[in-house]
């Protein structure tokens, strides 16, 4: 039985394999949401819920579902589910629809939740699917916070909607723009992988730093 | 030869089989919700016109020639009394459609012009929903876009365009 690291599934989640900054999936709704920050949330919210049910789904039929047909089958489930979902909201909580209904359709071909299917919850559990399906929304989310962030500041001069820039600043348009989000999108990957790659430097010195205080200790050893 | 076939069959059969499960369950959600999406769409247009004109006004649908992007005509009425005409129009803005309800008094003037949906560009073309900007539809005079939102302003623009010509074109003043 294949044990679950929790911690470890959040951490590739957030960071190591992030969606949107390392997997680099999803990005065309990525870049026309997350103009602003209550955007990037509700953005994020409902792809998180999608994902955990849609991973659950596959992984509870994944021993029905044939090897050769699979990615078609998946499509078919997931969109299915998603717009049986987005009718139910429509009909019996237009409030909810008032606020996350334009996310919706951005959703059901987010290559996120496809590639989730495929490569985790059609060969896992069904409790670990739905956590994989946390981790990596979790991940989703903080990802288009980020970017909507640095989008939101320097294109309204705004945070959340309230003026944090004095009003001398002369929003940069662009970043709300398509090239605006390619380029802001491009500096956080590039961010993200010196943090990882800082990271692994890090941990490779104390792996290092360990093996030479045990070659120390056997000669000690050998010698005495 | 026979387990090849039996082979494809099984595989395409099973692929069938989840399609045509998946079409049911979205035929019957359809089923169970149309009535309600209906209701909701149409409250949502009723409090616009509500919020145009007064609390508490009735509306009835009206039968005539609509200009493009023009869908319903309302005839807006306090208990018995005509208090004015609701246009509901969608003209195509920058990103898709606007909806928007465009408000008349009795005389065909136009009285008010409400933003019901857009997806327009944040903090661009979505200046279009903001009061400064239609305002001017109150008043007579020359009509200003937003400056960076070309499209977007003349989208309700032609919008409005099409609603009174729409109502000009169907009621006798």
């Amino acid at each position: 039985m294949k044990n679950i690291n929790i911690k470890q599934m959040f951490l590739d989640g957030i960071l190591y394999k992030n969606p949107v900054l390392v997997q680099l999936l999803g990005l065309c709704s990525v870049l026309a949401v997350t103009t602003s920050i209550s955007n990037g949330i509700g953005m994020g919210a409902a792809a998180t819920v999608v994902l955990i049910c849609s991973n659950l789904l596959i992984s509870l039929l994944r021993k029905y579902i044939p090897k050769q047909v699979r990615i078609a089958a998946y499509i078919v489930i997931i969109s299915g589910f998603v717009t049986a979902v987005e009718l139910l909201i429509k009909a019996f909580l237009p409030a909810l629809d008032a606020s996350l209904g334009v996310f919706i359709p951005l959703i059901v071909v987010n290559c996120m939740i496809l590639a989730r299917a495929e490569a985790f919850a059609s060969k896992n559990k069904p409790l670990p699917s739905i956590i994989d399906g946390l981790a990596m929304g979790v991940g989703y989310t903080v990802a288009l916070v980020a970017i909507s962030a640095v989008r939101e500041l320097l294109g309204a001069g705004t945070l959340m909607g309230i003026h944090v820039l004095p009003d001398s600043y002369e929003p940069m348009l662009i970043a709300i723009l398509p090239p605006g989000g390619f380029i802001i999108l491009g500096c956080l990957i590039a961010l993200t992988q010196k943090i990882i790659s800082s990271r692994d430097e890090k941990l490779k010195s104390v792996a290092e730093k360990t093996t030479a205080e045990i070659e120390e200790k056997e000669a000690e050893v050998n010698v005495g | 030869m026979n387990s090849n076939v039996k082979y494809f069959v099984r595989i395409a059969g099973m692929l069938f089989l989840i399609c045509a499960l998946t079409a049911l369950i979205i035929a019957g959600v359809n089923a169970l919700t149309k009535d309600a999406i209906d209701a909701n769409n149409k409250a949502k247009l009723d409090s616009t016109i509500e919020d145009i004109f007064e609390k508490g006004v009735n509306t009835t649908l009206l039968d005539i020639k609509a200009e493009d992007g023009v869908t319903e005509v309302f005839e807006v009425k306090s208990g018995d009394k005509l208090v004015g005409y609701a246009v509901h129009v969608l003209p195509v803005g920058f990103k898709g459609e606007i909806e928007m309800m465009v408000g008349y008094n009795t005389d065909l003037i136009c009285k008010s012009v409400r933003i019901i949906n857009q997806s327009e560009t944040p903090g661009l073309g979505s200046k279009v929903t903001g009061d400064d900007f239609l305002s001017q539809f109150e008043k007579n005079g020359e009509f200003t876009p937003i400056a960076g939102a070309t499209v977007s302003s003349k989208a309700v623009y032609s919008g409005v365009l099409a609603a009174t010509k729409t109502l000009e074109g169907g009621i006798e003043k």
